[in-house]
C-alpha cells in the first residue's frame, strides 16, 4: 500500500518544513529521481499506548487498529510511503516497555529492531514517547540508544501534557540525549511528517557512523566505577553520562559475548543479554549484580534528566481520580460495569431495531418486485433472488445490529475503562485459572473471536494463553450478537436475549472451571498499566468501525450473497431436500427443529450471521415466527452460539495455540452445544 | 511493615528479585508510589507511580519482592 504525500489535505498542522511548495517539490523530485530512489526502512518503537499506530495511520492510508489500552497492536504493519527521494518502509511494532521483553508480542518488536530477524533491517527510529510519562519512556530511549541506529524522539499527546500541566524543556532533552525530539500530536497528524523529514535528515548525512567501541569491560568498570556511587549529575555532565551509560551497555554485553556461546549473537550488542543472564548465560551469573548496578545508574540517569526537564503541576485530586473512585469503588464499580454492559446490549439492540425496522419498509416491497420479476427468467431465477436476498439481508439484518453494536466496543476501547475493568475482575477469575489479563481477549471477544485470540499474545504465561485460546470462542461475537438480537429479542424479548449472554457466561464459567480442575495452571501476578481516560473521538470511533466493518462488506458480505444464490440453486434442483435429510437426526430428531434448519448450519460454519440470513431465505420468509415457535427460535439461537468456532477462529486458533488445542476447543463447542440445546429443548418447553 | 493502606505514599526501597522486570512497570528503587485503590479480595492494589505518571494495577503478592516504605509527610501534595 503506497501514498504520495502531495495533497494539502495530508499537511500536518504546525509543521513549518511541510508547507504546499515543499510538498510538491518533494514529489517532482520523486518523479525526477525515480531511478535514484533510495529504499529505508523506519520503525515506530515506543512503550505500549504511546499513539505509535495512531502516528503510523497519520501517515498511511493503511490504517490498523487503534485503542485506549496497553497491548492493542500485537504484529507488525507495514506501508510504504514516498518522501524525497525515498521510499520508506514504515513499520508499526507492538509495544515494549525496555528491551528486556516478557511477551510474545514485545518479543516481535525486540527481534525487528534488533535485527535478529534478518529480512527487516531497520535504518532508522522513531520512539513514540507519551509526553505525560516520559520520565517512564526513558527507560526505553536509553535502551534504544544502544543499538546505534539513527533516532528521533516523537513527543507524542503532547495535546495532553498541556492539559494536564506538564511542562517539558526540549531542548535540554536534546541536548542531554544528543538526539532530535519532536513534539507531535499524532491524533491530529500534527508533526509526524516532521519526525520522518528529520530522521532522513540524520540518515542523509553520510557522516553518520555507528561508534566504534574496544573498551574492555574491566576497563570500564574502572573507568565508570565512580558513575556507580553518584545518585544525580549535573546538566553538564549528562550528554557525557548517557555516552558513557552506552558504552558501559555495549562493554558489557561483549564481555557476555565472548565469553559464551550466546543466543542472542545475531542481534548485535543489546542490553537484553545483560537483563536475562540467568536465563541465558547462567555461568555468568556473578554479572547480574553487576547488571543490577548498571540499572540502578540507569534510574539514576533517568531520574536526573527528568529533574531537568520535566516538571508536572497538576491540581490534586484530578477529575480522574474522582471518576475512579466510584468506577472501581466495592460495590458502585460492580454495578457500574454491569450497567455499562446492560445499557450497552440494550442501546444496541434499540438502535439496531429501530434501524432494522426503517430499512423494512423499504426493502420489503423492492424484494416482492424482484421476487415477481425474477419469475420469468426460468434458470436464471435463483441468481437474481439468490443475490437479492444475500444482498438484502446484509442491509436489512446484518448492518442494523452490526454497526450500533460495534460502536459500543469501539467506545469502550478508546475510553480506558477495559483495563478497570480487568482490574475489578481479576479476583473472580483467578480460581477459574486466568488473570484479569484476559479479560481485555475476552472482551474483544464481544467483537470478534479472532483478534480476541490475536490479543492472547500479550499473555506472559502459555498455560493462561491455551487456556483463553480455547475458551475464547464461546464469547458471543458481534456476529452472534447479531443472531441474538435479530432473532431472539426480535421475536421473545429483550429478557431472553440477555439470558443468552448469561447463559454464554456460565457455559464459559464451567468449561475455564472444568479444565482447571483437570490441570491447575500457576499465573503470573496480576500487573497492568491503567491508560488516563479519554474521550472517544467521532472520527477515530468511525474509523474503528470502518475496520471492523469492511472485513464483513469485503469478505463476509460476498459469501454471504454467493452462499444465498447457492442455496436457492439447491432447492431449485430440490437437492436441499436430501442435504437437509442428512441432518435431520440432529435438527429435527435431536432439537426438534424444521428440517430446513440444515443447510443454514452448514453456511453458519462459515461466519455465524450466515446462518440467520440463510434461515430466513432457507424459509422463505423474514417472519420465523410463522414457521418456528418460540421454543425451535431459542433452541436454534443457542446451538449456533456454540456449536462450533467460524472458520477464521479456527484459523487463528491453530496458529496461536496450535492445532491440538484448536481441535479440543472445537469438540468442546461441539459437544456444549449438543447438550445444552438438546436440554433446552426439553426443558424450557414448559414454558416457551 | 504493616498492610499497605488506600490514600497512602510509600517509597519503594528495595527490590529483592526480578529487578529488571519491575523496572518496566516503572517500579524502581526510591520512587514514590501512591495507593489509590485496595480490591475487595485484598489480592490486587491500584497505584500511581507519582514520578512517571503512570498508573497500575498491581498483585499485593509483588509486595514478597519489593519492600516499601511509608512516606509519612506528604510531599506529594
Ligand atoms: N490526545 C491524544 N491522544 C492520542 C494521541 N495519539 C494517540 N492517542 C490515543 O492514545 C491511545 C493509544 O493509541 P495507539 O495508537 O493505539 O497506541 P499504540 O502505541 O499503538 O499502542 P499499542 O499498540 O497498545 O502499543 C488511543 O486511544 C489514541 O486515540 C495524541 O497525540 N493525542
Ligand atoms: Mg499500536
Amino acid at each position: 500500500m503506497t501514498k504520495k504525500i502531495n495533497t494539502e489535505k495530508n499537511l500536518p498542522k504546525g509543521c513549518k518544513e511541510c508547507e504546499l511548495g515543499v510538498i510538491q517539490k518533494i514529489t517532482i523530485d520523486l518523479k525526477r529521481n525515480l531511478k535514484r530512489v533510495k529504499k529505508i526502512r523506519i520503525a515506530l518503537v515506543g512503550q505500549p499506548n504511546s499513539g505509535k499506530s495512531t502516528f503510523f495511520n497519520s501517515l498511511s492510508v493503511h490504517k490498523v487498529n487503534t485503542a485506549n489500552y496497553y497491548g492493542t497492536t500485537v504484529e507488525y504493519h507495514v506501508t510504504t510511503i514516498f518522501i524525497k527521494n525515498y521510499e520508506i518502509e514504515l513499520i508499526d511494532l507492538p509495544g515494549i516497555y525496555s528491551l528486556n521483553y516478557s511477551d510474545l508480542a514485545e518479543k516481535v518488536t525486540f527481534e525487528i529492531i534488533t535485527n535478529v530477524r534478518e529480512e527487516f533491517k531497520i535504518d532508522g527510529i522513531i520512539q513514540i514517547v507519551e509526553a505525560v510519562s516520559l520520565p517512564h519512556a526513558l527507560l526505553l530511549t536509553l535502551d534504544l540508544l544502544t543499538l546505534d541506529i539513527p533516532m528521533v524522539i516523537a513527543l507524542n499527546m503532547f495535546d495532553e501534557a498541556r492539559i494536564k500541566g506538564v511542562e517539558i524543556d526540549i531542548k535540554l532533552l536534546e541536548n542531554f540525549l544528543g538526539i532530535p525530539v519532536i513534539p507531535t500530536v499524532a491524533i491530529k497528524g500534527e508533526n509526524t511528517l516532521k519526525c520522518i523529514l528529520k530522521l532522513i535528515a540524520i540518515l542523509d548525512k553520510s557522516d553518520y557512523l555507528e561508534s566504534s567501541d574496544t573498551t574492555s569491560f574491566g576497563g570500564f568498570i574502572k573507568e565508570g566505577n565512580d558513575l556507580f556511587y553518584r545518585a544525580s549529575f549535573s546538566k553538564e555532565e549528562l550528554p557525557k553520562v548517557v555516552e558513557a551509560y552506552k558504552k558501559l551497555w555495549k562493554s558489557m554485553v561483549k564481555e557476555i559475548f565472548d565469553a559464551t556461546n550466546c543466543h542472542f549473537e545475531k542481534c548485535k550488542l543489546v542490553p537484553a543479554c545483560l537483563m536475562n543472564i540467568e536465563k541465558y548465560a547462567p555461568n555468568l551469573i556473578s554479572l547480574a549484580n553487576v547488571r543490577d548496578e548498571i540499572l540502578k545508574l540507569k534510574s539514576n540517569i533517568i531520574m536526573s534528566i527528568s529533574s531537568y526537564v520535566f516538571s508536572t503541576s497538576r491540581p490534586k485530586p484530578t477529575f480522574e481520580d474522582i471518576i475512579d473512585k466510584f468506577v472501581l469503588h466495592r460495590f458502585w464499580g460492580y454495578s457500574i460495569l454491569v450497567m455499562v454492559l446492560f445499557c450497552a446490549f440494550y442501546l444496541a439492540y434499540f438502535i439496531g431495531n429501530f434501524i432494522a425496522d426503517k430499512i423494512d419498509i423499504v426493502t420489503d416491497p423492492i424484494s416482492d418486485m424482484v421476487d415477481q420479476w425474477a419469475k420469468s427468467y426460468g434458470l436464471l431465477a435463483p441468481l437474481i433472488t439468490g443475490f437479492k436476498d444475500g444482498l438484502l439481508g446484509g442491509i436489512g439484518i446484518v448492518i442494523p445490529y452490526l454497526v450500533p453494536f460495534l460502536l459500543f466496543i469501539s467506545i469502550l476501547e478508546d475510553s480506558g475503562y477495559i483495563p478497570r475493568m480487568m482490574y475489578l475482575i481479576d479476583g473472580l477469575l483467578r480460581p477459574l485459572g486466568i488473570s484479569g489479563r484476559s479479560v481485555l481477549s475476552f472482551v474483544l471477544g464481544l467483537g470478534c473471536n479472532v483478534s480476541a485470540i490475536m490479543s492472547l499474545r500479550g499473555l506472559t504465561k502459555y498455560n493462561e494463553r491455551i487456556l483463553a485460546g480455547i475458551v475464547i470462542p464461546f464469547v458471543p461475537c458481534s456476529a452472534r450478537t447479531v443472531v441474538i438480537m435479530a432473532l431472539v429479542t426480535g421475536t421473545l424479548g429483550v429478557l431472553w436475549g440477555l439470558s443468552l449472554y448469561l447463559f454464554s457466561l456460565i457455559v464459559i464459567v464451567g468449561v475455564l472451571f472444568l479444565i482447571n480442575k483437570l490441570s491447575r495452571f500457576s499465573l503470573h501476578h496480576f500487573m497492568i498499566h491503567i491508560p488516563p481516560y479519554r474521550i472517544p473521538s467521532i472520527k477515530l470511533v468511525g474509523m474503528k468501525i470502518w475496520l471492523r466493518f469492511r472485513t464483513f462488506v469485503f469478505t463476509a458480505w460476498p459469501i454471504l450473497i454467493l452462499g444465498t444464490i447457492i442455496l436457492n440453486y439447491l432447492s431449485y434442483f430440490q437437492l436441499d431436500k436430501h442435504i437437509n435429510n442428512i441432518f435431520s437426526f440432529v435438527t429435527v430428531s435431536l432439537l426438534g427443529l424444521p428440517k430446513e434448519t440444515g443447510i443454514p448450519l452448514i453456511f453458519g460454519l462459515l461466519a455465524k450471521e450466515y446462518a440467520l440470513v440463510m434461515l430466513y431465505s432457507a424459509l422463505g420468509t423474514e417472519n420465523i415466527k410463522s414457521i418456528m415457535n418460540d421454543l425451535q427460535i431459542f433452541v436454534f439461537s443457542i446451538f449456533i452460539l456454540l456449536y462450533t468456532p467460524c472458520i477464521s477462529t479456527i484459523a487463528v486458533q491453530v496458529r496461536e495455540i496450535g492445532l491440538k488445542f484448536a481441535v479440543i476447543s472445537i469438540l468442546l463447542s461441539v459437544s456444549t452445544a449438543l447438550l445444552s440445546s438438546f436440554i433446552a429443548s426439553r426443558m424450557l418447553s414448559f414454558i416457551l | 511493615m504493616d498492610p499497605i493502606q488506600r490514600g497512602k505514599i510509600y517509597k519503594i526501597k528495595q527490590i529483592i528479585r526480578d529487578k529488571p522486570y519491575y523496572m518496566n512497570y516503572g517500579l524502581i528503587e526510591n520512587t514514590i508510589i501512591k495507593v489509590i485503590d485496595i480490591s475487595s479480595d485484598n489480592k490486587n492494589f491500584y497505584l500511581e507511580v507519582v514520578g512517571f505518571n503512570r498508573k497500575l494495577a498491581i498483585a499485593i503478592d509483588i509486595l514478597q519482592d519489593i519492600i516499601l516504605e511509608e512516606v509519612k509527610d506528604d510531599k506529594e501534595n
